[in-house]
């Protein structure tokens, strides 16, 4: 198993072509995949027995949710790496990540509300998962604004980098502290994620719609690692010759 | 090795001292914080006992982040964290004695400050003690964690809204467990458990931020 | 059909929140070539500059 190709990647002009070539083959499985989700999701599954039709909203919020846990923990590790061995193309993807990563977790607090409405009768409610949430996004927020405030490229990406995984260690405090904060007086209204009971012909639309939105987000963290990539190396022969080549 | 702490710390007292009656800046935040609180509320109101440990807890979040804004600024600027970062001594040790020397000077005045805050919102008995044991115990991390945020935006010509924003997540746990402990005094439990977990923030904080302190100072522009 | 966008009811919270993820989606999109967009803008600025030195 020899390790070459993921040691190329490293390297600006051979990530540049590999983005190139596989981000529209990502984006059509993702699209595909969604489009199974939705259908298999909104149309073929049938309601649930307690929430009816609004449990539908599981096919948009569990998706953004997921997402914004696994895009903070490739932020942090490729905040890792730009602290460690200073891997300039892992500055960049720290730098793509934290805006897609953002905006998925606001719509997992969106979803999470719309959802609360009409199950508890209430837009927020204090769970422990949405408010770990809410602490995702100003960690997001954070590691964004400490990265637009500093000019200089290199120190603002090893800013950003330190803060994403400091937040990283914090995250799981958060959720042990919120859990602990929600144990002490009992909610009489019943937990966030009633965890409706799912069967298979609700479940395979949950991982479709799970799959494509995270193949699409890597796509689309990959596109905005290309503009990094080549803005920062703007200087470089490559970037002519392949800015330059017909096919883009 | 310790004697680069040491004289760190040495060097933050001469300074506080010669920075004449600045020092109490966080002191009168914290003060009008919940000065403010109370007058918002009607008076002699219900709730405002129950409410008190996270009026205090947010009125010392605050008045740390105001403390610890120039914490960091002014040593960048007269270059003095360039030549700590150039110092043989290891730098997470003279990020240690800086901190340190920061809880000294702006949060420990506000702990010892706080009985009195307790009085004015009408905390009895039992959670006054817990509270002022959770302060004391919660304090450091606290402070840690307002030191890093002022580490990380030391470069910048101000703060302003970076400052709070990444100290809000990691504050977070503190003001969770800190709050908890009053609260669980207040019904009678003992104030233990959360006690202890705020201890373990605290050492957490204690044992890591340094080395984030060090990583923060490199970053500066030299 | 009617019966099926009403959604039991709750129409307005469930078709808000698809919407919402696919204005996500989208402002992803846009946002990723816009990126580009300024990048190959910077960069030409850049090469001009090269070349025209």
């Amino acid at each position: 198993m020899n390790w070459t190709w993921f040691h190329k990647l490293s390297s600006p002009p051979h990530f540049h072509r590999f983005a190139r070539r596989w981000t529209p083959w990502m984006e059509c499985a993702a699209a595909a995949l969604v489009v199974y989700g939705l259908i298999g999701g909104l149309i073929l599954a049938p309601p649930d027995y307690q929430q009816g039709e609004v449990y539908r909203i599981i096919y948009v919020h569990v998706p953004a949710a997921w997402l914004s846990l696994a895009l903070y923990s490739g932020m942090a590790v490729a905040g890792l790496i730009v602290l460690i061995w200073r891997v300039k193309l892992a500055e960049c993807a720290l730098i793509s990540i934290a805006p897609v990563g953002a905006s998925f977790t606001a719509l997992a607090l969106a979803t999470g509300m719309l959802w609360g409405k009409p199950t508890w009768g209430a837009y927020w409610v204090w769970d422990a998962r949405l408010t770990s949430e809410l602490v995702l996004l100003f960690l997001y927020l954070g590691v964004i604004a400490l990265h637009g405030a500093m000019s200089e490229p290199r120190a603002a990406a090893r800013a950003a980098a330190l803060l994403a995984v400091v937040g990283w260690v914090n995250v799981p405090i958060v959720r042990y502290s919120v859990d602990w904060w929600n144990s002490l007086h009992q909610t009489s209204s019943i937990t966030l994620l009633g965890k409706p009971t799912l069967d298979a012909s609700m479940l395979w639309p949950l991982f479709g719609m799970a799959l494509g939105l995270t193949l699409f987000s890597a796509a689309n963290v990959m596109r905005r690692m290309q503009a990094e990539n080549v803005r920062r190396n703007a200087r470089q022969r490559w970037v002519r010759e392949q800015l330059e080549a017909p096919h883009v | 090795m310790t004697g680069g702490a040491l004289a760190i710390l040495r060097r933050e007292w001469m300074l506080t001292r010669h920075r004449g009656a600045n020092w109490a800046q966080p002191l009168v935040f914290f003060a009008v914080v919940v000065t403010a609180f109370v007058l918002g509320a009607e008076p002699e109101a219900p709730w405002l006992a129950e409410a008190a440990p996270a009026v205090v807890w947010v009125a010392l979040l605050l008045a740390l982040i105001v403390g610890s804004e120039r914490a960091f600024r002014d040593d960048a600027r007269s270059g003095f964290l360039q030549q700590l970062v150039r110092s043989p001594a290891p730098l997470p040790l003279l990020m240690f004695g800086k901190l340190v020397a920061q809880w000294l000077f702006t949060a420990l005045p506000l702990v010892l400050v706080a009985p009195l805050a307790m009085v004015a919102l009408q905390m009895q008995g039992e959670a006054v003690g817990a509270l002022w044991a959770a302060l004391w115990v919660g304090s450091p991390a606290l402070s840690m964690v307002t030191g890093l945020g002022a580490a990380l935006t030391a470069s910048l010509p101000r703060a302003g809204l970076l400052l709070p924003l990444c100290v809000l997540p990691l504050s977070l746990p503190i003001v969770i467990f800190g709050s908890g402990a009053a609260r669980a005094a207040e019904h009678g439990l003992s104030a233990a458990g959360p006690l202890y977990l705020l201890a373990s923030v605290s050492l957490l904080c204690i044992c890591g931020i340094p080395f984030a302190c060090a990583a923060a100072a490199k970053l500066q522009p030299t | 059909m009617s019966e099926w966008l009403a959604m039991g009811g709750h129409a307005v919270f469930v078709w808000s929140s698809f919407g919402l993820a696919a204005a996500t989606v989208l402002w992803n999109i846009w946002a990723a070539r816009a990126w580009m967009r300024h990048a190959r803008d910077e960069i030409t600025e850049i090469w001009d500059e090269d070349d025209g030195a």
